[in-house]
């Protein structure tokens, strides 16, 4: 009945969390609905294929969801599923690392050099039709950028500049140290740039 | 912080400089590094187009999917959903203890004021009782004078003179009363059947 007259969208993200762990159904259904589009577009975006990213998004809101008490309301939510989520996508691009060997070369690599010779080039990227009229637009082009990054790269600059996290959210959530955030945006930065300098010619 | 003028911009430089926080220093070096310049020029591209990147969708269902798989904590009885809330964070918690140490305080204040002011007290009793006293006691009297004075009140008085005829008025009065509340209670009932045009 209470959640009837509930102004649902008015509430912070903790008072919706207060409501769920009251037993609200409605409430946990508000945590989705906020946070569907968010984290699925990260998982997508680490993982490229959407029917997995699907699956890891799920696993990601079961997982919190069914936590909640574990829960501590002096976080901001959207840290602690966000970090949910990049675990989850970690831990699956870790798992497609070891059946495949490393496709993106060592996160330890510090030079373009280094990364280059601990990477494995790929020829075929799988790309259909669509794929490539896609990619003919900047968002495809910027979107397909991304992808080349290494994971550690992707995580943090789609924190930063897709979800506009703060840096020290982003080191909370991803468990590293604000320098080594700040680096790591820095650098994907960079490496960005070079894949999209035929966009400015 | 100082900054060697002709030293390249840092990263944390080229940060500040995107969230439009750069130091007097960096704005003068931009004027004169076209490198530096163009950096900044295709960053700050760079970023808002990073920024503007669609939101990607997951398919028809997903909500229902995910609530599927969910475990709904058992719904807690309003006593133990107060409870909750004041626990469940260190604010609401000093609200609630600041909240219940003013109420006990208060209380106690008052307690121990009426113990040292005893006298004061009766004595204001005493005198709102007589106030209280006197103004029903004056109410009471306009109203009976008011009510006297009425060019009715012979005629009703000579009806009801007698013990009978004062019961039978009081007899009609409650089964008027009666009547009356039985027909309002049908009036205001909701139906128990459709009816035509219900959802206008």
């Amino acid at each position: 009945m209470a959640d009837v007259a509930t102004n649902w969208p008015t509430l912070t993200d903790q008072e919706v969390v207060v409501r769920a762990r009251e037993g609200s159904e409605r409430a946990y259904r508000e945590l989705v609905r906020r946070y569907e589009r968010p984290i699925f577009s990260l998982i997508y975006r680490m993982v490229r294929d959407r029917e997995l990213a699907e699956d890891l998004a799920q696993e990601t809101f079961v997982k919190a969801l069914n936590a909640l008490d574990s829960y501590r309301p002096e976080y901001k939510f959207s840290s602690w599923i966000f970090k949910i989520s990049n675990n989850a996508a970690i831990d699956h691009l870790r798992r497609r690392e070891l059946d495949t060997l490393s496709l993106e070369g060592s996160p330890h690599a510090a030079t373009p050099d280094a990364i280059e010779a601990t990477a494995l080039q790929i020829g075929d990227r799988g790309e259909t039709p669509l794929d490539v009229v896609e990619a003919k637009e900047l968002g495809g082009e910027i979107e397909q950028a991304i992808a080349r990054l290494r994971p550690e790269y992707r995580q943090c600059i789609l924190l930063r500049h897709v979800e506009g996290r703060a840096y020290e959210e982003i080191a909370e959530i991803l468990d590293l140290p604000l320098g080594t955030v700040k680096t790591y945006i820095h650098r994907a930065r960079n490496e960005l740039r070079a894949y999209l300098a035929h966009l400015r010619e | 912080m100082t900054r060697i003028f002709d030293q390249h911009l840092t990263a944390d430089e080229l940060d500040l400089v995107l969230e439009n926080g750069a130091t007097e220093s960096v704005r003068a070096h931009l004027t004169t590094c076209p490198d530096c310049s163009r950096l900044v020029a295709a960053d700050r591209r760079l970023v808002h187009e990073l920024s503007r990147l669609a939101l990607h969708v997951p398919s028809v269902g997903f909500e229902d999917r995910v609530m599927a798989a969910v475990r709904v904590t058992e719904p807690l009885t309003a006593t133990a959903a107060m409870r909750r809330r004041v626990f469940s964070t260190r604010r609401s918690l000093l609200t609630a203890a600041t909240l219940v140490l003013g109420l006990i305080g208060s209380m106690g204040a008052s307690v121990a004021w009426s113990l040292a002011h005893r006298d004061a007290l009766l004595a204001f009793g005493h005198a709102l009782k007589d106030g209280a006293s006197r103004v029903v006691w004056t109410t009471v009297q306009s109203l009976a004078t008011s009510l006297i004075e009425q060019p009715w009140y012979s005629g009703v008085r000579g009806v009801l003179d007698t013990p009978e005829r004062l019961a039978f008025a009081l007899g009609a009065v409650v089964i008027g009363w009666l009547g009356g509340m039985l027909l309002l209670r049908r009036l205001i009932a909701l139906p128990d059947h459709r009816v035509a045009h219900e959802s206008f």
